[in-house]
């Protein structure tokens, strides 16, 4: 994107512009992934779409970003939906969204005995085509343990969205380590906090106001045990986190499920995770933002005990950890 | 705002509507759930029957071992225990099935990069992987705290959960993308 294109409309609406310049940069591959459908209406119009991304850019939120704007057939009815669809405006088609696409390896390095019993290291039956033989994982150059466990590619980034050493610490100052970026798959994630707003200890409910993405139904509102007693779902924890800008970012979301199980170490105990790189994880099952299309009523979670990727009722209070795409 | 200005960006957004209505096959997804794997994700490739993700970068069989043909319709799928299993992709490689030698048994992340979660029974892309069953498919992937089973993924929903090794469930070969 270029400085004399952006001039064109650097007078009227600076974050608008860079939205739709944004869209318009990338390859012809990713372009039908930019959407300006902000409503969720199925119609890109000005009396709607063009009103509300408009407000977005001068820095209008919550209720006046959408008043008299939505068009008749919305999916995306509420200011949150909408503010986190604006946030990203350009994803790769299906699951992979802003990530790169590349998958993560498992984390396991033993091997199983063709029945029954597993092995401490990658022996076992048919040990050349196991899990432990192939990926990164078990190749030398990728999975050095001084940036992740295994074939994992970790970096910490500060509270102000910077690269850190592998030695920095948890905390609140702007150098302190606030967050992990995953080196193959491209997200930023959230690293769950003792206490406060981000706390490992807090539970939400399955709620999404997005009609786009809900199989139908919105879930249930402040379901869980949280920071306050009126915000513990997931969407008003996206909301949240954004509002604080954790690690110089306001485009934090849910995870899609296959997101959630690309983090799941499932060479390690639980919680299933690399602790030096996700201090603070809870044994308990985690929420990824995607609808269980068999039950509208569900929604798809990991249980970090054992690994097990399954729909759960959305009135159950689980962990969340946030994720965005880039650095 | 000059009229100049909302002529182009009428022109632009005119160019993503186009775009975004280019008519490109689509699978049946239930309602108000977006796609996590919408056909045009795949690159088919022809001479050999197999698919290829281009965003993971992994190509599939197009078929579960055992069946065969554009639409998977001839033959019937073979079943094996998680051993056998993991010796068939071994036989695959050793008569370079159609044309690779580095087939393997899909690790858990990679068999679950391939759930639709748009659908169920099956949830997977039919278009893209015609006749799959909504039964388990095995990973290469074994479990360390429940030491006799290995890792699967239900084709009925998606969901990926243990299965003792010595069932006899179906297997779909990949490569590439590591």
């Amino acid at each position: 994107m270029t400085r004399g294109r952006v001039s064109i409309f650097c007078a009227v609406t600076a974050r608008f512009a860079v939205v739709v310049l944004a869209c318009f940069s990338l390859s012809a591959a990713s372009f039908a992934g930019c959407s300006l459908d902000v409503d969720g209406d199925g119609e890109v119009l000005a009396t709607t779409d063009h009103v509300i991304l408009t407000r977005y850019a001068i820095g209008i939120r919550g209720a006046p970003l959408i008043a008299n704007a939505l068009g008749a057939g919305a999916l995306r009815t509420s200011a949150a939906a909408i503010e986190s669809f604006i946030a990203i405006p350009c994803r790769q088609p299906g699951w992979v969204g802003d990530g790169t696409g590349r998958l993560n390896d498992t984390g396991i390095t033993f091997g199983g005995n063709a029945t029954a019993g597993n092995n401490a290291a990658c022996t076992g039956a048919n040990i050349a085509q196991q899990d432990c033989s192939k990926g990164r994982d078990a190749n030398a150059v990728t999975n050095s343990a001084a940036n992740g466990k295994a074939g994992f590619h970790f970096t910490k980034i500060s509270n102000s969205g910077g690269k850190l050493p592998v030695t920095a610490l948890l905390g609140s100052g702007v150098n302190d380590w606030a967050c992990t970026y995953d080196n193959t798959t491209g997200l930023m994630w959230e690293v769950k906090a003792s206490s406060g707003l981000r706390s490992s200890a807090h539970t939400y409910s399955w709620f999404t106001s997005d009609g786009t993405n809900n199989a139908s139904g919105s879930g249930t509102a402040n379901g869980g045990m949280c920071h306050d007693s009126i915000n513990c779902d997931t969407e008003k924890y996206v909301q949240a986190v954004n509002a604080v800008g954790l690690c110089g970012r306001n485009d934090w979301r849910m995870p899609h499920i296959n997101e959630l199980a690309g983090l799941v170490d499932f060479g390690g105990a639980p919680p299933m995770i690399d602790g030096s790189f996700f201090p603070n994880t809870p044994s308990a099952s985690m929420w990824s933002g995607s609808p269980y299309a068999f039950g509208s009523s569900d929604a798809w979670e990991i249980a970090l005990f054992f690994g097990d990727v399954v729909a759960n009722a959305r009135s159950v209070a689980n962990a969340v950890r946030l994720v965005r795409g880039g650095l | 705002m000059s009229a100049r200005f909302k002529t182009w960006r009428f022109r632009m957004l005119c160019g993503v509507i186009l775009f975004a209505a280019m008519p490109i096959r689509a699978q049946t997804c239930v309602s108000r759930v977006q796609p996590s794997n919408p056909s045009a994700v795949y690159a088919s490739n022809a001479a050999n029957n197999t698919v290829t993700d281009t965003r993971t970068g992994l190509m599939w069989d197009r078929c579960v071992l055992g069946l065969s043909g554009t639409g998977c319709s001839t033959g019937s799928a073979q079943t094996f225990t998680w051993d056998a299993a993991l010796a068939a992709a071994g036989a695959a490689n050793s008569a370079a099935y159609k044309g690779h030698t580095d087939w393997r048994v899909p690790n858990i992340k990679e068999l679950l990069s391939l759930v639709e979660h748009c659908r169920f029974s099956p949830a997977i892309n039919e278009i893209v992987f015609p006749a799959t069953s909504s039964l388990k498919l095995w990973s290469a992937s074994p479990i360390n705290l429940a030491t006799s089973s290995a890792w699967t993924v239900d084709f009925s929903d998606g969901s990926g959960s243990d299965y003792d090794r010595s069932n006899a469930l179906s297997v779909r070969l990949v490569r590439a993308g590591q």
